[in-house]
């Protein structure tokens, strides 16, 4: 192959970008918005959305005050959050766990789409994040769940068993009908 | 299958110097899964077509030896293209692989499946391989199903529903299977972590399938193909790694090093696969323990490729494959796996 060709084939190439966000929430055929570990650079400069005092969830997430960082607002009056909706849920006191001696997990979920999670909360795909050394989050695991064997809450419950059945596009800290305005 | 062959070669071979480094293997290993996960799709697809048309009498190894020789073939095909490429994508893909690549156990643990053939319960290229070798199903296997809740005999479609359950259920969900992972991971950027994935999966999915090998739980365990399964990761192990080699020289002496190390576990881990004819795992020793096994047991053929794979992936010694490999992750700065 010739190096120009060479060139023009990988500047092809590279120009190729992941599954772009689309409005209204489209669900549908194999559309997908895979996230990668860009996809949560940052997120601490998201929109944020506090919770003041929440309640322990069975260990899950842990008792105190925690903030919601969105990526992206819904468009108004929308149904669903849509695809390429990313949401991180973070400890405000990321230092320590209760009880545990080790920074408290941080969950995030995105809007995947394409069929993924049909039989949990429809969609969405659940991450486990990391702070690495440089600030910026690592993706400690992703998928349906946690991994088997992964620390996750002092209950079998997983991210299904809340989320899925929550209304709210199986959003839960942040209602939907109260940002897509 | 030369063709699937050349493509093979084709995307493995690192880009050319046009490129920086980074973004060269970055994009390497995505032509490196995207080439495999056509090669899986093509296939599938080959064999849904050799399956044969539903009659009477369904179909099965003596009355249709030719058909099930010829769906026998794409079935190797399809797993070759899948071993090399999992460790990238079973990650990404979780849904589609537990239905494209799950096994027999995990699947009735949720829900009994009485209809072998249809496109529902377990599904994939392990429910495809347990009929096509459903009259030479190792004794251990038998024993070992024979104890799942629901437990249901593999054999072949005996009726033209059942035959045609096959083909347009259980051929067909895996066709969409694999033909969904092509289609989602075609537009897909990866990452430098996302992409190493391919190098450190392929390096995991070896050590798991040997233990499971102990307990008549081996992955591809009805066509005994494991060992080829576990050449194919290597495999692709090696084909991901390339595509990084030019980014680890870059980095001087320490990036020599480095790749030096990792250069000689393959080579290590290679040998020992090289060590042992044919696609199945060697027998396993009376009495084996994977916690404690005996002299007497490591020194036979499945306690030397035991010995050679675990310390190829112990992740703990530095001195490992496994253990190379992250420091090239530390060099590389790829932090998801860093030593």
């Amino acid at each position: 192959m010739r190096r120009t060709a060479c060139c023009a084939l990988a500047a092809a190439a590279l120009s190729a970008c992941g599954a772009q966000p689309s409005p209204g929430g489209e669900d549908a055929g194999t559309a997908a918005f895979i996230a990668f570990k860009r996809d949560f650079a940052d997120f601490l400069q998201w929109e944020p959305f506090h919770v003041e005092g929440a309640a322990d969830h069975g260990g899950v997430h842990f008792a105190g005050a925690r903030t919601v960082y969105v990526n992206q607002r819904p468009p108004a009056g929308s149904t669903e959050w849509p695809l390429g909706t990313v949401l991180v849920k973070a400890m405000d006191d990321r230092t320590v766990a209760p009880g545990t001696g080790e920074p408290p997990p941080i969950f995030a979920m995105a809007k995947r789409g394409g069929g993924f999670n049909a039989s949990g909360a429809r969609g969405w795909e659940w991450f486990g994040l990391v702070m690495g050394t440089d600030g910026q989050p690592l993706i400690e695991w992703r998928g349906l769940g946690p991994p088997a064997g992964e620390t996750y809450g002092a209950t079998q419950q997983t991210c299904n068993g809340c989320h899925a059945g929550a209304g709210e596009d199986a959003v839960m800290s942040v209602k939907l009908s109260d940002v897509a305005r | 299958m030369a063709r699937l062959a050349s493509l093979f070669v084709l995307a493995t071979l690192p880009l050319a110097a046009c490129t920086p480094p980074p973004e060269q293997a970055v994009e390497g290993a995505r032509l490196t899964v995207e080439a495999q996960l056509s090669a899986l799709e093509s296939a599938a697809r080959a064999l849904q077509a050799a399956a044969p048309a539903p009659d009477a009498d369904g179909w099965n190894a003596t009355s249709d030896a030719q058909a099930v020789a010829e769906m026998k073939g794409h079935w190797r095909e399809l797993r070759a293209a899948f071993e090399r490429i999992e460790g990238a994508i079973a990650v990404l893909f979780p849904d589609l692989d537990a239905s494209a690549d799950g096994r027999y156990d995990d699947a009735v643990l949720t829900a009994p499946d009485k209809d072998l053939f249809d496109g529902e319960g377990f599904t994939g290229v392990h429910a495809v391989e347990r009929i096509l070798w459903s009259d030479a199903v190792p004794a251990a296997v038998t024993q070992f199903e024979q104890g799942l809740p629901g437990y249901e005999p593999p054999r072949f479609p005996r009726t033209e529903a059942e035959a045609r359950a096959f083909k347009e259920g259980l051929a067909a969900r895996l066709v969409a299977d694999c033909a969904s992972m092509r289609q989602q991971f075609s537009p897909l950027e990866l990452d430098p972590g996302a992409a190493f994935r391919g190098v450190i999966g392929s390096m995991d999915e070896q050590a798991e399938k040997l233990d499971l090998g102990a307990t008549g739980e081996e992955e591809s365990r009805y066509a005994r193909h494991t060992l080829a399964d576990m050449r194919a990761n290597l495999a692709g192990a090696q084909a991901f790694y390339a595509h990084f080699q030019p980014w680890v020289l870059s980095k001087g002496t320490a990036g020599k090093a480095a790749d030096a190390e990792v250069l000689e576990g393959f080579d290590a881990l290679s040998g020992a696969y090289a060590e042992h004819a044919g696609d199945a795992l060697p027998d396993v020793p009376e009495g084996w323990s994977n916690l404690a096994p005996s002299q007497a047991a490591l020194a036979t053929p499945y306690g030397r490729l035991w010995t050679a794979v675990k310390e190829a992936t112990d992740t703990s010694r530095a001195a490992s494959l496994a253990g190379a490999l992250r420091k090239v992750a530390t060099l590389l700065d790829i932090p998801e796996f860093s030593q």
